[in-house]
């Protein structure tokens, strides 16, 4: 009877006989296997013609692989996930420029170099608070429209865009971001501890804290 | 210490696309060659590799760590040629590459296999290999392509296919038995 035309071997270790002939077999299951083919002449007999269906089948060998042209891909799609995905940074990063700016200009006009102390020490904490709020609002606003307006602009050139370029873009606003908080912290600092000598050249009596005080 | 894909994964998610292309030349030569042992055609392997490397890159983040990655892109790679053929049907088997290493052409001969230069017996069984491989159901012939050329483990096939280890012994039994009973009879047919 013809062998191979069987689905099955009657002693039912096909799996074991695979797993010995790919020399996944641990020791125990080898010396099992082996002794198993000593009295099983049909797992001997598949063995051989497994053997020789190996040997065939590793006539064909792929002797090359191309070379796979891989640009990381920009779908549409992908560069609007991208925007969106930068989003919380730009806007911090934005917002915060204006929250800065507007801490600056108050800075500057509020206890400048110029002697124009007794405006500030005219405006209350209130006051001051609002103003701040108001310009930090403005300017939220104003990057919001940008944000837009460039969102938009951005819609009709998204394809070409490229995803190292917005990283550039991203990285180069950081770091300028960076410099001006930097800056803007040396700036306010040096205008509260002016602020603080005036007062005390003048004799202001003032008690007030200022949120951006340099008590600390 | 080589980097691990791990770590180049780790890298491209952080932004740093062009690190996936370490991977893409670290695994396009088994996933050309799974591709093209699956279906046959260099032009089709091509398109696979292509094909399953972009689609790990837009699915990246979807990666868990808890398998290997080349046993993802496998995964993915085997799908890609499961739905081509699906699409193409019984054609893949009529058009498949009958080419030797270097490109030729083979066509089955029938003179005297006693005769032909070792090197032509040997092309021509690899062409009979390929009908054998071809005329199998893709079940088996992932299985034996995966384990005989790609040389996994049974682990990491049933990893991949995500079926039991049982499974994939007997289905590579089957296959084997069926592989010996074409190429026996592509032998006699010479
Ligand atoms: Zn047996």
């Amino acid at each position: 009877m013809n062998s191979t035309n069987k689905n099955q071997l009657a002693c039912g270790r096909k799996e074991d006989l695979v797993t010995y002939l790919y020399g996944e077999a641990t020791a125990a299951e080898r010396v099992s296997f082996e002794r198993h083919l000593n009295e099983c002449d049909d797992c001997g007999a598949e063995l051989n013609a497994f053997g020789s269906v190996r040997d065939d089948l590793s006539t064909w060998q792929v002797g090359f692989a191309p070379r796979t042209e891989f640009v990381p891909p920009k779908t549409r799609l992908d560069v609007v996930r991208e925007l969106i995905g930068m989003f919380p940074v730009w806007a911090r990063g934005l917002a915060m420029t204006g929250v800065a700016a507007a801490v600056v200009l108050m800075a500057l006009s509020g206890f400048g170099t110029r002697p124009g102390i007794s405006n500030s020490a005219g405006l209350s904490e209130q006051q001051v608070q609002e103003i701040v709020s108001k310009a930090v609002a403005d300017e939220r606003a104003k990057i919001q429209q940008q944000y837009q307006a460039e969102l938009a602009s951005f819609k009709t050139q998204l394809v070409a865009e490229h995803q190292a370029q917005l990283q550039l873009v991203t990285a180069e606003h950081q770091a300028k971001l960076e410099t001006v908080k930097a800056g803007l912290r040396a700036e306010i600092k040096k205008a509260n501890q002016q602020n603080g000598s005036l007062r005390s050249f003048f004799a202001i009596e003032d008690d007030r804290s200022y949120p951006w005080g340099d008590s600390r | 210490m080589e980097i691990s894909d791990d770590q180049i994964i780790e890298r491209t998610l952080a932004g740093e696309t062009d690190a996936f292309s370490l991977l893409v030349r670290r695994w396009e030569r088994p996933i050309y060659g799974l591709s093209l042992r699956m279906l046959g055609r260099d032009e089709d392997a091509r398109d696979v590799c292509q094909e399953t490397f972009l689609a790990a890159f837009r699915n990246l983040r979807k990666f868990r760590g808890d398998a290997k990655f080349s046993s993802w892109l496998y995964r993915i790679a085997l799908n890609a040629c499961h739905s081509r053929m699906r699409k193409r049907g019984s054609v893949v088997e009529q058009s498949i590459d009958l080419e030797d290493d270097d490109g030729r052409k083979f066509e089955l001969a029938d003179s005297d296999a006693e005769l032909m230069p070792e090197r032509m017996q040997r092309d021509q069984l690899a062409v009979q290999v390929r009908k054998a491989l071809h005329a199998l159901p893709p079940e088996m012939r992932q299985v034996i392509v995966m384990k005989e050329y790609e040389e996994l483990t049974f682990a990491e096939i049933a990893e991949i296919l995500a079926i039991p280890v049982s499974t994939v012994k007997s289905r590579l039994y089957t296959g084997l038995q069926q592989m010996r009973v074409r190429l026996e009879k592509l032998r006699t047919a010479l």
